[in-house]
């Protein structure tokens, strides 16, 4: 199987990133992205007998097969309903920070990539993470720092990248990563909470907290853009903690 | 007599400083704790809260005096 | 006492608590980040030359987190995958923290003093035979440390360092062509360059931050060419503008034929180098400083370097090279050269570094910020450790070497050392000295001890079959390693030392752009591990206390007399006393009197723990601050070029002028044959440093790229019916390992040529690899041999 010829990547993606790819601009390079959920075992060396064309015609398979019936309606038809209500419990919030935890190493480390990716050209990332994407159940979120465009300088897959080879098991290491903060502090109730992280690297708040963020920690206002018009980030966590001015002369 | 727990914080100015603590030891209802850095730890003492509020907000204005937190408040048992 | 007073009294005590809680906050404000628990603390990385600064989180003695120094010049708040994940290395579950000695074949405990006697026994047996084997990531006091142990005390010379594997080539190149080692520039350069080209070296992967503060600048809008010269398709070559394929050895070619080019043209800078150079070839055989050569003479040498016989020997296109031709041709653009590997690890090293910085000086593209011939290094304290305090068989601190009588005079002042101490004979560099190792003792082998720290040469160094194995058969010969894990080499020696690693210790490193870095420690090192440092120290104490002569000085003191505020010694090889003070600034201040020199000024050590690094030369200002230097050999910059724009004070022919060198293409000593058709080139990946013996304990890098292969042209697998996946043989005349193959990865080869990164133990690559080195710099070859692959099973 080589990748240029009979790539397979899973249709929804496929369209999606050209259509994304159409709309900004990004040219897409056709290039393998498939989920490792439903990544299938390499094929082997024997020689499969090839579908009739009555089966062809009558069934449904391949990677489409899974796909819920009449999917195309999920597909992005224009930017979500920003004014829909949210609605999130701690329970979805917990699940939302063990997620993002299970990708991490610590809190504020750069997330491993839970899908294949080019390993060799400049992986086109940025089609579906700049300006993030809902396809059915899948969700590719804004990225939250400013346009790098080395990707994978530092986002690495979390599986071996050669097809079809099973991933070891990963050494023992018995590092104990920092873990996510708790809710911002408020002064009073209803006040603005302030922003327990830094915002180094996560300077696009819509990326967790905007309407493709995870689902428990989303923003109730999502409409709204100037976030730190009202969430006050911390100099400290900012490394920008007060400078001594010295003596005085 | 309303009683208010207070914590001044100082301004790191020494002139400004050392005027603030003057002001302060001059006045007989404020009685001045031992500072820790920039943080005075003060009791004010006033017949009424409204006096009370009255001379925080003087302490504040104060150039040598950066902010005011108060602790707690001893209303006294007059209403 | 009355309600009231009782009340006052009451408010008085909750006002000062409150005072104190609040006073307690403004000052963990300053360092921490509040509410939880987790102080921060900067300090460079640990993994590559660039050297990154990093924030490093630490919670109840261990490191939680990891952030990028958004202060730091060299990367601005930005990492890559290995320094995210570098608070990871110290917790690999095999630690190493018990030094273990070889009993009847088994590594057994024993305690830090009985290891201290056995060194010692080694080295008062036989000190002519005891060597060390250091290396560039050991930080500047360790390597110093070293340095003074086998120069001033053991006297022998013994000692080099893996940077030889690496660096050796690009510090003859500097030192042929400028007088003096080391860029000129910095990565400054970077961030003005118009055109940067890669001569085959792999940036996105291997200097990621580096490469990012290049291409974002294009993302902002800004024009900036990037052209790829190489003989793999790298992640690299995505990014470039440009991507020239060459034929292994070709770069030789290519740098004539640009020379040739800009001659033939007229488009070469006629007033620089009038100004600025002299030309020169090499004698025979051939020297560091080579011989006089005219203009005339080096224009009749690159005529040969014709676009056909460029293409010939390189591979690449006439209109490729010219397109290079007028890169170099226009005086308007600013052009960065890089490199690493490709043009070091290569039996002409120092000819292919010196045509580089030919090509540059040739067509003026130098001393103006961007015009940069910029070597990049690997480690991350090859230039601060190895390359500045000279821990190399024939170095001394600051750029002196043993062989000139005035630079051991200079050292045995600045040690107060006898008349005569320092031994005028260089050691054995890092080929020859294990050569020796591994061979017996009736048969010339007369290095019969060697002491590794911070390295894994029994899967790093070439020919490893030659080089190392045959070590562990003879008898008689002894390998303490000192190190963190149980590495190959480390199992495989008869006396292991368990170590602090990074922010487990003080520490000092130095970038690729002559930025020195210090660090504080910040947790403590598992078990029984202790500083490399220490260890050093320790056993020059245990030598001196047998009364070895050479660990005094000439006034009876000890090599390393370490002392608090007062004055009075503190006996550091003690290891309860050793960080009672500071060793790292006592031997820091004592070396960075030999930086002045060759014009390599250090600051004070305190000027480090202030700034996130500083580029030396670092001068004193009138107003007792300390300023850096940028461009070196720059009037503009540099405080020590006065007498013209471009002062070139260290000259080889002591006239203020750099040397621009011929030196022709020739074969490397074994190429491709019916036998072993295939070039084999080895390097590395992203996600590993070197051996792997640290990333591959970090999960999330395990797991990104978990096992070592064989890349290789898709035409040459289809040819020999290799599909992707299958495990291969793959052989050369010296050795023969298997791995399976990855096709369409991480890069694809040129046809002819495979790719093997050697980042994984199990994968022993070296095996097939050449010991064969440049003649100046003794730097082998990792990028060059015969190889031939075949399926199992097939003859």
């Amino acid at each position: 199987m080589s990748r240029a010829t009979g790539l397979e990547i899973g249709v929804v993606v496929a369209v999606a990133v050209a259509a994304v790819g159409l709309v900004s601009g990004v040219e897409s390079s056709g290039r393998e992205v498939s989920s490792y959920v439903d990544h299938r075992p390499r094929p082997s060396t024997t020689v499969t007998g090839a579908r009739s064309y009555r089966d062809m015609r009558a069934g449904v398979y391949g990677p489409n097969a899974q796909l819920p019936s009449e999917w195309w309606k999920t597909l992005r038809g224009g930017e979500p309903d920003l004014f829909a209500p949210v609605v999130q419990g701690p329970a979805e919030r917990s699940d939302a920070l063990a997620q993002r935890g299970a990708r991490r190493a610590y809190e504020g480390a750069p997330p491993t990539v839970p899908h294949a990716v080019d390993q060799m050209g400049v992986p086109s990332c940025l089609s579906c993470h700049e300006r993030g994407l809902t396809v059915s159940q899948r969700r590719a979120p804004v990225m939250s720092h400013e346009r790098h465009d080395s990707c994978v300088q530092c986002h690495v897959v979390s599986v071996d990248p050669r097809p079809g080879v099973v991933t070891p098991p990963p050494p023992d290491n018995t590092f104990v990563g920092m873990g996510p903060p708790g809710p911002g502090e408020r002064v009073w109730p209803e006040a603005p909470p302030t922003i327990p992280h830094p915002t180094w690297m996560r300077e696009r708040c819509a990326s967790c907290h905007g309407v493709r963020g995870w689902p428990g920690v989303r923003s109730t206002h999502p409409w709204r853009d100037s976030c730190t018009q009202c969430h006050a980030p911390s100099a400290a966590l900012d490394q920008r903690g007060p400078v001594s001015l010295g003596a005085e002369p | 007599m309303v009683i208010s727990s207070l914590v001044l914080t100082l301004s790191p100015v020494p002139e400004q400083r050392s005027l603030a603590l003057a002001s302060l030891a001059s006045d007989p209802r404020i009685e001045i704790g031992q500072a820790v850095r920039d943080r005075l730890p003060v009791v004010a003492e006033a017949a009424t809260a409204a006096e009370g509020v009255a001379l925080c907000d003087a302490m504040a204005e104060h150039a040598g005096v950066v902010r005011v937190d108060v602790v707690a408040i001893d209303f006294g048992e007059d209403a | 006492m009355d309600r009231r007073d009782f009340i006052k009294a009451t408010a008085m005590a909750t006002a000062v608590a409150a005072a104190a809680r609040l006073a307690l906050h403004d000052e963990s404000e300053a360092q921490a980040r509040p509410a939880d628990g987790v102080t921060w603390d900067q300090t460079p990385g640990r993994f590559c030359g660039t050297g990154c600064h990093v924030q490093v989180g630490v919670k109840g003695g261990r490191v939680v987190a990891i952030a990028g120094d958004q202060k730091a010049d060299v990367n601005k708040g930005l990492l890559c995958v290995k320094g995210y994940h570098v608070g990871l290395a110290l917790y690999g579950k095999d630690r190493l923290t018990r030094p273990l000695l070889r009993k009847n074949g088994k590594l057994e405990p024993i305690t830090w003093d009985q290891a201290l006697d056995v060194i010692a026994d080694r080295v008062m047996a036989n000190p002519a035979g005891f060597a060390m084997y250091g290396s560039g990531q050991w930080t500047i006091p360790e390597g110093y440390a070293a340095q003074k142990l086998i120069k001033a005390g053991i006297a022998n010379n013994q000692i080099d360092p893996n940077a030889r594997l690496c660096m050796a080539s690009a510090v003859t190149g500097f030192l042929s062509t400028y007088g003096v080692d080391e860029p000129a520039g910095c990565y400054d350069d970077l961030d003005r360059c118009d055109v940067l080209l890669m001569w085959g070296n792999n940036p996105a992967e291997m200097h990621p931050v580096l490469f990012s503060r290049v291409i974002d600048r294009r993302s902002r809008g800004e024009k900036v060419i990037l052209v790829d010269l190489t003989t793999r398709r790298t992640r690299t070559s995505g990014f470039c503008d440009r991507t020239m394929f060459f034929k292994p050895q070709g770069d030789l070619a290519i740098a004539n034929g640009i020379a040739h080019l800009l001659l033939e043209r007229g488009t070469w800078d006629r007033g620089f180098v009038e100004a600025y150079c002299n030309f020169r070839k090499r004698t025979d055989p051939p020297t560091l400083d080579g011989q006089a050569m005219t203009f005339d003479e080096y224009r009749k040498e690159m005529a040969a370097y014709t676009p056909a016989r460029v293409e010939e020997l390189s591979g690449i296109t006439p209109a490729d090279l010219s397109y290079l031709a007028d890169l170099f041709g226009d005086r308007t653009l600013r052009i960065t050269s890089l490199w690493c590997m490709g043009m070091n690890q290569h039996t002409r090293g120092t000819a292919i570094n010196d045509l580089v910085h030919g090509v540059h000086l040739l067509s003026g593209h130098f001393g103006k910020p961007g015009d940069a011939p910029t070597s990049l290094t690997g480690q991350p304290s090859a230039c601060g450790t190895v390359r500045e305090v000279g821990t190399l068989a024939h170095g001394l601190p600051g750029g002196l070497v043993v062989g000139k009588e005035e630079h051991r005079k200079e050292a045995e002042a600045i040690w107060n050392l006898p008349a005569g101490r320092i031994n005028a004979k260089p050691g054995y560099h890092t080929v020859e000295m294990w050569r020796r190792f591994s061979t017996a003792k009736d048969q010339g082998g007369d290095i019969d001890t060697i002491w590794v720290q911070v390295t894994n040469p029994a899967r790093s160094l070439p020919n490893i079959g030659a080089l190392f194995e045959p070590s562990r058969k003879l008898p008689g010969k002894f390998l303490i390693v000192s190190d963190v894990y149980p590495t190959a080499t480390a199992m495989a020696a008869d006396l292991v030392l368990p170590s602090a690693m990074w922010v487990e210790k003080n520490g000092m490193v130095g970038n690729s752009e002559r930025r020195t870095q210090q660090w504080f420690r910040m947790v403590p090192p598992p078990g029984e591990a202790r500083d490399d440092c220490w260890q050093t120290i320790a056993v020059a104490r245990r030598l001196h206390d047998r009364g070895h002569t050479g660990m005094k000085d000439k006034d009876g003191r000890f090599l390393f007399h370490v002392v608090d505020k007062a004055g009075a010694a503190v006996p550091v090889w003690d290891w309860r006393r050793y960080y009672d003070v500071n060793v790292d600034e006592q031997l820091f201040e004592e070396y960075r009197r030999f930086s002045r020199f060759k014009h390599k000024d250090l600051a004070p050590y305190g000027e480090y723990v202030k700034a996130r690094g500083l580029r030396w030369p670092v001068v004193e200002q009138p107003d007792g601050t300390w300023r850096e230097t940028r461009f070196r050999f720059s009037k503009a910059d540099d405080p020590y070029a006065t007498k013209a724009d471009v002062q070139f004070y260290h000259s080889v022919t002591k006239d203020d002028r750099a040397l621009i060198w011929f030196h022709p293409w020739e074969a490397p000593p074994e190429s491709p044959d019916r036998d072993f058709p295939l070039w084999l080139c080895t390097g590395r990946v992203l996600e590993h440093g070197h051996t792997g013996t640290i990333t591959m304990r970090i999960p999330q890098l395990h797991r990104a790229m978990p096992q070592a292969y064989c890349e290789m042209n898709r035409a040459d697998a289809r040819a020999l019916g290799i599909a992707d996946g299958e495990v291969v043989i793959l052989e050369s005349r010296r050795g023969k390992l298997e791995l399976p193959v990855w096709l369409g990865g991480r890069g694809e080869p040129m046809a002819g040529t495979v790719f093997v990164p050697f980042f994984d133990e199990s994968i022993e690559i070296n095996l097939a690899t050449l010991e064969a080195h440049d003649p100046l710099s003794k730097q082998p070859d990792y990028k060059k041999c015969a190889v031939r692959v075949r399926r199992r099973g097939k003859a």
